[in-house]
């Protein structure tokens, strides 16, 4: 499959009062048309750092200072804010969490959603009206011609991300950013925006990063998984393998700690402690100190990625050849259950 | 668990709140619903944003006052005509625990005066080195240390918050928790932690919870008994277990349907089933709380229940 995007080694750094946070550290990935990487992790492991570098919108006291950014063979971490205007929100469209915040509140959601295309396509007004009445059919929202003229406050939450949803699609980007899209809704709410997501990717062939923290809608989007801590990729693969293979240690305690559906009331597996300052990053490997099965080398030196299969590497020690071998805790979670 | 009065802790009977929307109409958030919770049991309510659930839980610790209905705790009526000292101490055996652990804590208030607070509200002649004790006594409970007594809430992460909330609750030596979306705002690592405090605490304290969330599969984890809400009635209660496995309500089927699993194989094979209220009937017809089984009813039509009954029998 054709690559569209290429990030290697890109970290991010912000500058704070209390001193340089490193939120992202060095984070690989690429992406294919048409397919869906999920990235997971909690707050502050830079998900949504690595995303906002992506489409050129850190906060101003953010920087990339290392790595780079290939859109179509393209660098982009060294354009400049014009040519980049060109491919954002063009070539690479995002979604956020929250689609009030994304909304002018006092533009009608027509005139926003047109607004990208009469920009970026040079359309007329009149072609713009009628595409974007198209795009709203697209996202299944009802009587689009009496809604193209309403405000947001007017729609439902779910109905606003559909909006959102149809701005951001709105020139036929190739890759799609979707940053927490459903977190804000409920779980029926979710279901729906999530299917819409997957039908409008089948149809329009988009390459989606999909960042959430939910491995329930992970496990439902995702052709990809790539589990992020502390600023780094800790372990990708295809949602199989690490769904059903996870080898890194933080992997197994995400997916331990869900209380599944089953009858089970035994405790639930936690994972102790809480995630490190990353203005301070601890030596070695970030995860050390909530790892129950850290050993002496954890704290000393960083794992590299060890490769498990061709779509499949983790940064574990555990994955040395001279390491113990361990059993997973998910595979007697998943005997017991 | 047989259901004498003995063993019931709160009993919510007809209970309905009304909002005024505009100057002549009002919004029924949460109508006529009544169920009971059983002494050191959890009961979870669940429900979409919208459905009356924290509302429900706001008036039962009378931050908000009902409409109609009455609230019977620990064998008393909890309203207005009750003297003003029983009134005090029947309140304070009911805590709650919220959301936004940031939200609730006061900024400048040290940890110590926070939990200090509640512990004066019951024993206010209580000396200060007491109270200090008491305090690090609460902090080791909920796996925070002495140290952090001195420190103000923003030096703590989301988790840790949420602990001192707990704490604080505690402080107050309550008989019955409500816990509003205690784990929603904090990350996934720390949910499972905040999870197995409170049903240690259940067990070493004999607490009893209303546990109010979204998210149905921690809710079927930690509780005994559901009720799912929507549109400010309760459609469907049940044992956890028989509520999952056998749901009848529509909307509850479709609830259920809905939870991301993660498990990519089983989400891929996923049939949801869509729920719109008008579809299945309509409004003027009454409605009937029906007992399936054990424990187990339903909020449906005398034409649903009589559909119902061949699969049933």
């Amino acid at each position: 499959m054709e690559k569209i995007l290429e990030v290697k080694g890109l970290k991010v750094n912000f500058k704070t009062q209390g001193g340089t946070v490193q939120a992202v550290r060095g984070v690989d990935f690429d992406l294919c048309a048409g397919e869906t990487l999920a990235i997971v992790g909690e707050s502050g492991s830079g998900k949504s750092v690595t995303s906002k570098a992506m489409m050129g919108l850190l906060a101003s006291n953010g920087s990339i200072v290392g790595g780079s950014i290939r859109y179509n063979g393209k660098e982009i971490t060294t354009m400049k804010e014009k040519e980049f205007e060109h491919l954002r929100g063009r070539d690479i469209a995002m979604i956020f969490q929250d689609p009030m915040t994304s909304l002018n509140p006092c533009m009608t959601i027509g005139h926003q959603i047109s607004e990208s295309m009469i920009k970026h396509q040079k359309l007329s007004r009149k072609q713009a009206r009628e595409q974007t009445i198209e795009l709203m059919r697209l996202v299944e929202i009802k009587d689009a011609e009496k809604r193209y003229k309403q405000y947001p406050h007017q729609f439902s939450g779910g109905m606003r991300q559909r909006i959102v949803t149809a701005a951001a699609l709105a020139c036929h980007p190739k890759i799609l950013i979707c940053d927490e899209p459903t977190t804000a809704l409920d779980v029926t709410i979710q279901a729906q925006i999530i299917d819409l997501i997957k039908s409008l990717q089948k149809k329009l062939d988009i390459g989606i990063i999909f960042i959430t923290h939910d491995l329930g809608v992970v496990a439902n989007v995702a052709d990809r998984v790539a589990v992020m801590y502390a600023g780094k990729i800790v372990e990708i693969g295809t949602a199989d393998e690490v769904f059903y293979q996870p080898a890194h240690p933080y992997t197994w305690g995400l997916l331990a700690s869900m209380p599944s559906m089953s009858d089970s009331k035994d405790e639930l597996w936690s994972i102790p402690g809480s995630p490190p300052d990353l203005i301070n990053p601890p030596k070695g490997d970030a995860f050390a100190p909530r790892n129950r099965f850290a050993m002496q080398i954890d704290f000393e030196e960083e794992p590299p990625m060890f490769r498990i299969s061709d779509t499949h590497s983790a940064a574990t020690w555990l994955l040395h050849e001279y390491a113990p071998k361990i059993q997973s805790p998910l595979a007697e979670l998943r005997q017991r259950r | 668990m047989a259901v004498t009065e003995d063993n019931i802790l709160l009993r919510v009977e007809h209970l309905t709140k009304s909002f005024k929307v505009g100057k002549n109409s009002s919004f029924k958030a949460v109508n006529d619903i009544s169920f009971h919770i059983y002494k050191g049991e959890t009961f979870g309510l669940v429900g979409q944003s919208g459905s009356g659930k924290s509302t429900t839980g706001k008036v039962i610790i009378g931050l908000n006052e009902p409409t109609a209905g009455t609230i019977t705790f620990m064998g008393t009526t909890i309203d207005r005509s009750l003297p003003k000292q029983q009134h005090r101490a029947l309140c304070s055996k009911i805590q709650m625990i919220f959301q936004d652990p940031y939200a609730c804590l006061d900024p400048r208030m040290t940890v110590l005066d926070i939990i200090a607070e509640g512990i004066l509200y019951n024993q206010p002649k209580m000396s200060r080195d007491q109270i200090k004790s008491k305090v690090y006594e609460l902090l080791e409970t909920v796996g925070l240390s002495r140290e952090h007594a001195n420190r103000y809430p923003h030096e703590f992460s989301g988790g840790q918050r949420q602990r001192i909330g707990i704490a604080r609750a505690l402080a107050v030596e309550p008989e019955f928790i409500i816990a509003d979306e205690p784990i929603s705002a904090l990350d996934v690592s720390i949910q499972a932690q905040i999870v197995n405090l409170l049903k240690r605490l259940q067990r070493e304290k004999n607490l009893t919870f209303l546990f109010i969330a979204h998210d149905l599969s921690m809710v079927k984890y930690i509780s005994d008994r559901v009720a799912v809400m929507e549109s400010g009635r309760i459609v469907e209660l049940a044992k956890s277990d028989e509520l999952y496995r056998n749901p009848i309500h529509p909307y509850t089927k479709s609830l259920l349907s809905a939870i991301p699993l993660p498990d990519p194989r089983t989400e891929r094979n996923r049939r949801r089933i869509h729920y719109n209220a008008a579809d299945y009937r309509n409004e003027n017809e009454p409605l009937i709380w029906h007992l399936i089984s054990d424990e187990h009813w339903v909020l449906l039509t005398q034409r649903e229940i009589d559909a119902l009954q061949p699969s049933n029998a």
